[in-house]
């Protein structure tokens, strides 16, 4: 295994030989080819932001450049400035369009958004087109000024070929530095699972704008800098044909890996010079080698370039991997848990302020009522159990707690301060904290980031540090994955840090998602069925670890079906039934209430004397209602 | 590791991909005389480019056969610029300059590729021969192109004219094809009637490769239009005016070089019949060398000659006469011999100015049973 030394020697090695071809007298063809592959490699690697790292399909990344190059080409003509002023201008205009974009990535999302946006392009396209007096029409804008630097060469080709180079490594190096912080991880989060990202406090719109904001800053830059080195640009520049070529860069090279961008358009704007003399059939060539490019590396060629990379990346640990001892999760030391006596609830009168206040809540999903005015509090520093049958509403109550889903009617109340209405990142800096049902953990990042990514550190990270990464932001990325590493202490994983989430079994991933919740130490965890999947020794563990959050002050509130677990932690419990509170108590007595007993076992069913013969065993008569879980 | 060997996979296949370049090029400077040609062999205008290498390899043979050029067989190599894409086309006109070092480029042909390309060649590094119509094409100052087909006001003028002449009307609508040629016969039109004080009562436009044009259609119809000036490439000016006579349509067309070609004349049918247009390239002209020139197209590749073989046609036999005129491949030279030039070619007699236009006439072309006959020849 190459250590982090080797691999960066690699790196500059590379480098150094793209660097090299105008010292070395090569033609201007091939290096005006070159050229044309860092200014491609640019606007592709914003694609890749928004696609491969955001999740957001967008498929005009050609009209951002359009943006860029006519922008940057019309200063320079008409306003006679330089390019130095003209560029950053067309990246300032090309950034309030993608604000735009993101905005509208907001409310349109996955086919929808490819779709808008592929419509964006054409009337782009359209636009420059039929706008002869600003634009230059069909015949597009010819004579711009293109800089001279005999310095560096004798044809503009060799002149220019150090700059765009240049340009296209900063580029990709800040991109890197961006994926490694917060930024980068919330986009991640969003690609992954959007739902778990924003409960987890990411603010998806800001995310999302940010996000396009960058796609169409970079696809700008490469278009101004396009329009700089050959000075003509027209319509047919930003087809959307062209639109799918940067897309087809980013699959090439692996959505979601920068360094593969680069390989991507490095290929797709080489190959088919490289086989022009094929002649009539170089292009169908072309279109062969791009398939098999695909069968021998599915995921694109950026497994190469991430490799060479990893040293930049996040994830990454010199050494073999640490061996780790197969954990089936929790590593509690139980002879200190049983040293010290589980603490009993705090002494809860009926005079401190609950928690949290649900009054009168109900929500209707079309005709169906998911709940119908329930109402109960949930008291500081106590956990609290919600059972009850199958589709009683215990997951819509949760939900609307956390602020996914917003409620029909009725209030509820987090100290005093409405819940309802505010977006679930409001809702989870406010102090509140859930596990999902199913297992939500973003697979493509490690369990540390996965943990890291809630804690208040991380989150008050500002856009612009994350981008430019001052020493101020190191020491935020450290106190946040101190914080994770503890959280991970605490639940008993602390070995697990640094895999994979997606290489989980379902008990750990269970587990992961648990510390996270914890990590940025919430007033009120909401724990959705928390022991599914988990053996049953494993479940008393984890009520020792629920009882332990307790002690420090956290209230939690518990959906859970086993009745061991419940009666074993929860200081009260409130039972659901088809939408309703039917009981709410000490869990005793709740579970010798009679009204409970009924909704859990059913009505008193008049049952027909079995026959001796065998029946048909996949007729059913009645529908089962009898078992719980 | 599974990765590595990706790798090494990976990078045999490229290795393997990038050695075909040096096998399969490679031209012979010293035993033969190399001319370029940009033409889009692939791609939407893939069959232009067809007739384009056609009618090239027609004149080579001939070329040959008299002797060659500066005593050596002429070769012409082939790059695809795949019609009107700017970057296709500057590649194409940059691996001919600086690979194959070629003094005389014959195309591009489409107007936004000759833009495209004109800052890399201006500067002397060759003389490019190309039947582009757009008027920026020459105005822009680059001396070292050479246009040998009446451009695009020179059309618009000769045709709207004698329509308005011949069909006494002056309720002109214009459809157009959203590219460069399209946009600019639309602007050329406009300001020939505007010089007459007059406006086109509608102006439509399309997109390359549309199939239905009934929104615009209806719109002329309403628009009270009598005569519709067509500005667009051979299969839609066909299906144009097909769609035309199916809705019931009255008003009469006329149109671009495109109205006059084989496709459209096939593609259209019995709605072909008293279509106008301009052309430079008739294939009923009666004249000798233009007969002779049918003739022979006809016996090697079975399909009458059209605007684009006969266009490139002559540019390689005019590259050929300026180069031998020149005693030189230097482009500076080859280009001063044009300024002397004169070449009776199949399109017309080509003298050339300063700008680079050679070619000031234009055929006015009626369709009469499906045959294109020359009306009147307009000389600017």
């Amino acid at each position: 295994m190459a250590t982090a030394t080797t691999r960066k020697a690699l790196l500059i090695l590379f480098l150094t030989a793209l660097a090299l071809p105008p010292f070395l007298g090569v033609n201007s063809y091939y290096l005006q080819v070159l050229n044309l592959a860092w200014i491609a490699a640019i606007a592709a690697l914003g694609l890749n932001i928004a696609t491969g790292i955001t999740g957001q399909v967008v498929l005009g990344q050609a009209a951002m450049m359009g943006i860029g190059a006519y922008a940057t080409g019309l200063i320079l003509l008409k306003a006679d400035l330089p390019w130095w002023i003209a560029l950053p201008f067309a990246l300032a205009l090309a950034a309030v369009v993608g604000a735009g974009l993101g905005l509208v990535s907001v409310r349109i999302r996955g086919h929808y958004l490819a779709i808008t946006t592929l419509g964006l392009n054409e009337i782009f396209r359209l636009v420059v087109l039929n706008e002869e007096w600003l634009t230059g029409g069909a015949f597009g804008l010819r004579d711009i000024p293109v800089p001279s630097l005999p310095a560096l060469g004798s044809s503009t080709a060799s002149q220019l070929y150090l700059p765009l180079l240049g340009a296209a490594i900063a580029v990709y190096a800040l991109t890197i530095r961006m994926y490694r912080t917060r930024l980068g991880r919330d986009m991640r989060a969003i690609r992954d699972d959007e739902l778990a990202a924003e409960s987890m406090g990411v603010n998806s719109r800001v995310t999302k704008v940010v996000a396009f904001v960058i796609c169409a800053v970079w696809g700008a830059l490469a278009g101004g800098l396009y329009v700089i080195s050959i000075g003509f640009v027209s319509p047919n520049n930003f087809v959307v044909m062209e639109s799918i070529r940067l897309l087809l860069m980013v699959v090439i090279g692996g959505l979601g890996s920068i360094g593969g961008t680069f390989l991507g358009a490095v290929v797709v704007t080489v190959l088919p010079e490289a086989l022009r003399d094929l002649q009539l059939i170089y292009l169908a060539a072309f279109g062969l080698g791009v398939v098999m490019i695909l069968l021998i590396a599915p995921r694109g060629l950026g497994v190469v370039a991430d490799w060479v990379l990893a040293p930049y990346l996040p994830g990454y640990r010199e050494g073999p991997p640490a061996a780790v001892a197969q954990t089936t999760g929790l590593a509690l030391d139980r002879s200190v848990a049983k040293a010290a006596p589980v603490p009993a609830a705090p002494a809860s009168g009926a005079d401190s302020m609950p928690l949290l206040a649900i009054r009168d809540v109900s929500k209707h999903f079309g005709g169906v009522a998911a709940l119908s005015d329930v109402s109960f509090d949930v008291k500081s520093g106590e956990i609290l159990g919600v059972i009850g049958p199958n589709g009683s509403g215990k997951s819509t109550m949760i939900n609307i707690c956390s602020g996914i889903v917003p409620l029909s009617s009725g209030r509820v109340e987090l100290d005093g301060r409405e819940l309802n209405g505010r977006p679930a990142w409001d809702v989870h800096a406010l102090g509140v904290s859930r596990i999902f049902q199913n297992v939500r953990l973003w697979n493509s990042m490690t369990v540390l980031e996965n943990v890291m990514l809630p804690h208040p550190a991380s989150r008050r990270s500002g856009l612009l540090e994350s981008i430019v990464g001052t020493p101020a932001l190191q020491a935020k990325e450290d106190e946040a994955r101190q914080a994770a590493l503890d959280a991970l202490d605490l639940i008993g994983i602390r070995a697990l840090a640094d895999r994979r989430a997606s290489d989980l079994s379902f008990g750990q991933s269970r587990l992961v998602e648990l510390a996270r919740a914890v990590v940025n130490k919430p007033r009120l965890l909401l724990l959705d069925e928390p022991a599914a999947g988990l053996r049953g020794g494993l479940i008393m563990e984890l009520a020792d670890i629920l009882l332990q959050l307790r002690s420090q002050g956290m209230t939690i509130l518990v959906v859970e079906h086993r009745v061991k677990l419940i009666m074993g932690m929860c200081d009260r419990v409130v039972v659901l039934n088809l939408g309703e509170k039917i009981a709410e108590g000490r869990p005793a007595d709740v579970a010798r209430d009679p009204v409970v007993v009924d909704a859990y076992l059913g009505g008193r069913i008049k049952r027909e004397p079995r026959q001796a013969v065998a029946r048909p065993p996949l007729v059913r008569e009645r529908p089962d209602t009898r078992r719980a879980s | 590791m599974k990765s590595i060997s990706n790798v090494s996979r990976l990078l045999a296949v490229s290795a393997l991909a990038l050695s075909l370049g040096p096998v399969l090029g490679g031209h012979d400077v010293h035993a033969q005389t190399v001319v370029g040609a940009s033409a889009p062999l692939t791609g939407p205008r893939a069959l232009l480019g067809r007739n384009f290498k056609q009618g090239v390899e027609l004149a080579v043979e001939e070329i040959n056969a008299a002797g060659g050029v500066l005593g050596k067989p002429l070769q012409v190599v082939f790059e695809d610029d795949q019609g009107d894409n700017p970057n296709a086309a500057l590649n194409a006109v940059n691996k001919l300059m600086q690979v194959a070092k070629t003094p005389v480029i014959l195309g591009p042909h489409f107007s936004v590729a000759q833009l495209a390309t004109q800052k890399t060649y201006c500067n002397g590094t060759t003389v490019s021969i190309t039947g582009a119509t757009g008027i920026p094409v020459t105005a822009g100052g680059c001396k070292f192109v050479l246009r040998i087909r009446g451009n695009d006001e020179i059309q618009a003028r000769a045709l709207v004219e004698f329509a308005r002449r011949e069909l006494k009307t002056d309720k002109i609508g214009v459809i157009a094809v959203n590219d460069d040629m399209g946009r600019g016969g639309v602007s050329r039109i406009t300001s020939v009637l505007e010089s007459s004080g007059l406006k086109p009562v509608a102006v439509e436009s399309h997109n390359a490769g549309d199939k239905d044009f009934s929104a615009q259609l209806s719109r002329l119809k309403n628009a009270g239009a009598e005569l519709a000036i067509m500005w667009t490439h051979d299969n839609e000016a066909g299906l144009i005016v097909r769609q035309a006579r199916q809705l019931g349509l009255k008003m009469r067309f006329a149109g671009s070089t495109s109205a006059s070609e084989p496709t459209f004349i096939k593609l259209a049918g019995e709605a072909s019949e008293g279509v106008l247009s301009g052309n430079d390239f008739v294939a009923s002209n009666p004249a000798p060398h233009v007969q002779a020139f049918v003739k022979k197209y006809q016996a090697k590749y079975g399909t009458a000659p059209e605007i684009w073989a006969s266009t490139y046609y002559d540019a390689a036999h005019l590259a050929a006469k300026a180069i031998n005129a020149a005693g030189s491949s230097d482009p500076e030279k080859v280009r001063a011999a044009f300024a002397t030039l004169q070449h009776d070619g199949v399109l017309a007699s080509y003298r050339c100015k300063e700008n680079g236009d050679c070619n000031h006439q234009i055929h006015i072309v009626e369709v009469k049973d499906g045959q294109p006959i020359v009306r009147s020849t307009v000389k600017f």
